[in-house]
């Protein structure tokens, strides 16, 4: 484990613009987690697929607030097909999050909005309420 | 019935190194760890088997998918594993197995097997011991509590496994009325806590009333030796990146320390210590869940850190 990831640190409720990482920190076809807040661990996470940066709330449908991976970083199942809930073991689709099998059937991830910048930074954008916008990435 | 052990839990799993990485992390002795499957120990020989979800030895899966294949419970004596046989026998199928346990499905299709117990009874380390002032109780002169640098201790013995249920009902019935549990008390509107006739521990088995489609486990706990042991182990796991669930805290009903992590098992796996013991005499109590019910108190994680000294902008005094 290296050290925490933090995002350039803003104060919480303010997460608008927040730097998330460079393109380059996400493995292709993974994901990470990372930690804009102040809240010791990581909140949101960032899935790299197919030239799309997907960006969603750690917090799992079944009971918000839980939060979702198994071990840092270790958001998705082992061959890399959907997003993965360690919860309950609930699997989600890595474009829209939508929960396709577990306790959330149905229901969905929050997702955030993103940008990739010219620098290859992944930014969050300030309309959290607006839906996904991930930008096309050159990979 | 005299059951008087919960001695294992077998998995079979999508990703076996994933979930043998996450054990071994758990301070679990090793005895068995590769491709296609592994093997760990508690201190007193309880243990977790990792299996791929397709090896055709394994008891059928639940509908649901969930990745707990097979409960195993210890009996005292041949004895009691003929009297269980013989119940079972009246309404479904019983296997016997080259080693003398027997297998079958609880009314729900959760695979059991009971065995003969192999669970040992440890000593107690002196520095897991409080010193309690002005009391007989103490860790003795010159016994430190936490040695700096020492690893978190090993789970001493597996503690008990929950169950996601459609009919709380009817799997309640099954274990008081069929292998002799005992309920020790009850979330009204969720289920009960159960303990096998032959053990105190305030529970091994947990029911939680759930929609059909979710049935499996929800976690299974290991028993550490002490409340401490529980913070320990907890704040390895998550310096090594492990996710933390819920916890530290400390529950009402059983009165244990409880720390939970997510587990790559699709549950939630549970460092707990100092549960209550009961016998026949205790009266199962009943409430409601909720926040309060649910926990005497809940901590959460943080970072080192050494206050002290003057203020971090001081100026030198001129
Ligand atoms: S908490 Fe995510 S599946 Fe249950
Ligand atoms: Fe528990």
């Amino acid at each position: 484990m290296g050290a925490r990831r933090s995002a350039a640190k803003c104060p919480p409720g303010q997460l608008s613009m927040t730097v998330l990482c460079h393109i380059s920190e996400i493995p292709v076809d993974g994901a990470i987690g990372v930690e804009p807040g102040e809240d010791g661990h990581d909140t949101i996470f960032l899935v790299r697929r197919a030239g799309h940066v997907y960006a969603y709330r750690d917090s799992c449908p079944h009971w918000p607030g839980a939060r979702m991976a198994w071990r840092r970083h270790e958001y998705l199942d082992a061959d890399g097909a959907h997003i993965v809930c360690h919860g309950h073991g609930a699997l989600f689709d890595i474009e829209t999050g939508h929960c396709l099998s577990g306790p959330c059937a149905g229901l969905s991830l929050s997702s955030l909005p993103v940008e990739l910048t010219a620098q290859g930074l992944v930014r969050l954008l300030p309309t959290a309420s607006a839906p996904l916008t991930s930008k096309d990435i050159s990979k | 019935m005299n059951i008087t052990s919960l001695e294992g839990l077998v998995f079979g799993v999508d990703d076996v190194g994933a979930c043998n990485e996450f054990l071994a992390n758990m301070g679990l002795d090793v005895v068995e760890r590769g491709d296609d499957g592994g093997h760990f120990l508690a201190e007193d020989g309880t243990w977790i088997s990792i299996r791929p979800r397709a090896d055709a030895q394994l008891p059928a899966p639940l509908e649901t998918g969930s990745m707990l294949r097979e409960t195993v419970y210890g009996a005292a004596d041949t004895d009691t594993i003929e009297a269980v046989a013989k119940e079972m026998a009246r309404d479904r199928e019983v296997t016997r197995h080259a080693d003398g346990s027997i297998g079958f499905y609880d009314d729900l299709g959760f695979a059991l097997r009971i065995c003969l117990a192999t669970r040992k009874t440890l000593e107690v380390p002196a520095e897991v011991m409080p010193n309690i002032p002005n009391s007989t109780q103490s860790r003795g002169l010159n016994v430190i509590g936490v040695t700096p640098g020492a690893p978190a201790a090993r789970p001493r013995t597996l503690s008990h496994v929950v169950y996601f249920v459609p009919d709380v009902a009817l799997a309640e019935a099954f274990y008081t009325q069929r292998l002799g549990f005992r309920c020790t008390d009850r979330f009204t509107d969720v289920g009960p806590f159960l303990r096998p006739a032959g053990m105190a521990d305030h529970h091994a088995l947990f029911l939680i009333q759930s929609p059909p489609h979710i049935k499996g486990i929800e976690h299974f706990a290991f028993h550490m030796a002490s409340p401490s042991q529980v913070l320990a182990a907890g704040t390895q796991m998550v310096k090594r990146g492990f996710q933390s669930f819920w916890g530290p805290g400390r529950h009402h009903f059983g009165s244990n320390w409880f720390w939970y992590f997510n587990c790559p098992m699709g549950c939630h796996a549970e460092f707990d210590a100092d549960m209550d013991q009961h016998d026949d005499h205790w009266v199962p109590r009943a409430t409601a869940m909720g926040p309060e019910a649910s926990q005497a108190y809940l901590f959460q994680f943080r970072e080192k850190w050494a206050p002290g000294g003057p203020p971090p902008n001081a100026r030198p005094a001129s």
